[in-house]
């Protein structure tokens, strides 16, 4: 058997176990490793394994992954999203739609301390469903919004997926992040547009909500000068070139520590709870980036990757054309799986395709964001839907997935304009020197 | 059973602790290296402890993460299946799972064997590398353990339906 076939049939092997609810991280160790021996050796495969295993645990460069996961966990059980919400609410809450505005504002804040999309959408959606609902919002509309804008965690900085996407293709974080300001931005801006084009043209969809004083909403702005601290503490130094990746998560999370411990939002619970949260993510994590790492060098030993990018080369296709396939590839696969193993599986194949045809790589990082988000609210694995149907168990699942369908049009067109304008994804990494 | 669920889910719950302070751990030591820096100078092998903290929070915490179902997993396809044919799917990727798993711990204890008798130490905090290789056999093992009683769990749902 020819390495091609064996990449082939490893694939095939890959989703087949995948379907029969095996873990991804482990399907991909299991297959990687037995491809590796059958290309190689055996022993070569099972040197390799155990090699994978302690080189990817003790990398200094993935400790950048619970730093930042630990930040976000003490923002949240300190209330720091309930806060960013109560002042977007109290500035915008009486408008027209302004409660779901409110929600897409908040979410884009909170994303500026959370980089995990289900853990924001878990979060925000406790806070903000039960207000829309106070309002009669339609629970479509409520659902569907929050489930979307929980995914700007991973796009605006810090974000888990572009953290893991910085390791595997050695690109710089620091920059990977620059690069997610702006198209966070715009997407927020999308997201903004569309409530308010749905609420033009349907009313009764999102009543306003009660007016609060100028007193009310001067006092609320505490909420967002906590957030704007630690972004600017984080941000300020990775990108002035104080801090490492992980330096800069883990002053964000004893920065975030300080501001609980000083406003007195963090219970001893909580702070276990944060704790366990934070274990949980960064095992799930490590597991599955080492599980990706054994399946990657297996595919580079078939030399698949690289040939596929010869071949697709000699096509004498756009590669604007070929990006297009690929986010079509990625959209319908993140209808069946999650957007991390997705793009964990993906990475090692299609990365050096990218590169050859010409795109810049940190443009790439942010468009795979952006297919993850895609992929977090598409059915009908969307998990982001099922988060808040966690949250909001009366309404059923059609019914959000039903409201997703506007926000998901949206970044498309995110996509489509970073397509055709890459410079808002690279302009400002361009000012970082590493 | 129910006493080896019980104990294996003890155990498990007991390493994620550990692993918890080791998050703290990492975090003070990180924020204190760029307070040192600021002040005087960097602590000497921060990049070493970093990293081998990180081996004690991942491997202590893969085990508790199993237990909780946080491992990513498709769920699509079986979960619509009747229960009978779950428990056969379920031991047959079980026994698989076990299977890769035992072999990396099994392969983790040769790589720290091989360096424990070489003596490689790191290049700045001169710290040994195997004792914590061999903590990542344990953490595999330990999740081996938890695949074995999901295993068992699955065996009796195929056998009994």
């Amino acid at each position: 058997m020819s390495p091609a076939t064996a990449a082939i049939i490893s694939v095939v092997l890959l989703v087949f176990l995948f379907l029969l609810r095996m873990p991804v991280a482990y399907v991909m160790a299991l297959v990687g490793f037995l491809g590796f021996c059958y290309i190689v050796t055996v022993p070569a495969g099972l040197a390799i394994l155990a090699k994978d295993f302690w080189v990817m645990f003790s990398s200094y460069s993935l400790t950048v992954v619970p730093m930042f996961v630990f930040m976000g966990t003490v923002a949240f059980y300190s209330g720091m999203s309930s806060r960013l919400y109560d002042t977007a609410y109290k500035f915008i809450g009486h408008q027209r739609g302004g409660l779901a505005l409110a929600t897409i504002l908040a979410c884009a804040g909170f994303g500026a301390m959370c980089g995990s999309t289900n853990a924001e959408a878990a979060a925000m959606g406790r806070v903000t469903l039960p207000e829309m609902k106070r309002y009669n919002y339609d629970d479509s509309l409520a659902t569907a919004c929050v489930a979307a804008a929980g995914s700007l965690a991973i796009l605006i900085p810090p974000s888990t997926i572009l953290i893991i996407y910085g390791i595997m293709t050695e690109e710089s974080i620091g920059k990977l992040f620059a690069a997610g300001i702006l198209p966070g931005l715009l997407l927020t801006t999308l997201f903004a547009i569309t409530i308010y084009i749905l609420c033009r043209f349907k009313p009764a969809l999102a009543p306003p909500g009660a007016k609060a004083t100028w007193k009310e909403r001067l006092v609320s702005l505490s909420g967002v000068i906590e957030m704007l601290l630690l972004f600017a503490l984080v941000m300020g130094g990775l990108f002035v070139g104080w801090f490492s990746p992980t330096e800069a998560g883990g002053a964000g999370a004893a920065g975030a520590l300080i501001i609980a411990l000083a406003r007195r939002r963090l219970s001893w619970r909580g702070f276990l709870d944060s704790l366990a949260d934070t274990t949980r993510i960064t095992a799930m994590v490590f597991l599955i980036i080492t599980g990706a790492t054994i399946f990657g060098h297996f595919m580079a030993v078939t030399r698949v990757p690289f040939e596929l990018s010869e071949w697709v080369g000699g096509l004498g296709m756009s590669p604007n054309v070929i990006m297009g396939f690929i986010i079509f590839g990625y959209l319908i696969g993140g209808c069946f799986m999650d957007a991390l193993a997705m793009i964990t599986l993906t990475i090692p194949i299609l990365y050096p395709l990218v590169l050859s045809l010409g795109f810049d790589s940190i443009w790439f990082g942010v468009i795979i964001v952006l297919v993850g988000e895609m992929g977090v609210i598409t059915p009908p694995v969307g998990i982001n839907v099922y988060v808040i149907k966690g949250v909001a168990p009366d309404v059923p699942l059609e019914t959000i997935f039903k409201g997703i369908f506007p926000f998901l049009g949206a970044i498309i067109a995110c996509a489509a304009i970073l397509i055709a304008f890459p410079q808002i994804a690279t302009f400002l990494p361009s000012f970082m020197l590493w | 059973m129910a006493y080896f669920d019980r104990l294996v889910r003890l155990l498990s719950k007991s390493c994620d602790r550990i692993a918890q302070w080791a998050a703290v751990a990492m975090m003070l030591i990180v924020v204190g290296n760029i307070v040192s820096r600021f002040v005087w100078q960097p602590i000497y092998g921060t990049y070493d402890y970093v990293r081998f903290i990180a081996v004690i929070m991942v491997a202590l915490a893969l085990a508790y993460c199993a237990v909780q179902r946080g491992h990513i997993q498709v769920e699509l396809v079986v979960a619509r299946l009747p229960q009978r044919v779950q428990g056969i799917i379920g031991s047959i990727t079980g026994i698989l799972s076990l299977g890769i798993f035992a072999v990396i711990a099994w392969q983790c204890v040769v790589l720290a064997n091989n360096m424990r008798q070489l003596g490689e130490t790191t290049m700045t905090a001169l710290l040994p590398f195997h004792p914590y290789i061999y903590v990542t056999a344990f953490g595999c093992a330990l999740l081996c353990l938890v695949i074995l009683g999901d295993l068992i769990k699955s065996l009796a749902k195929a056998v009994k339906g």
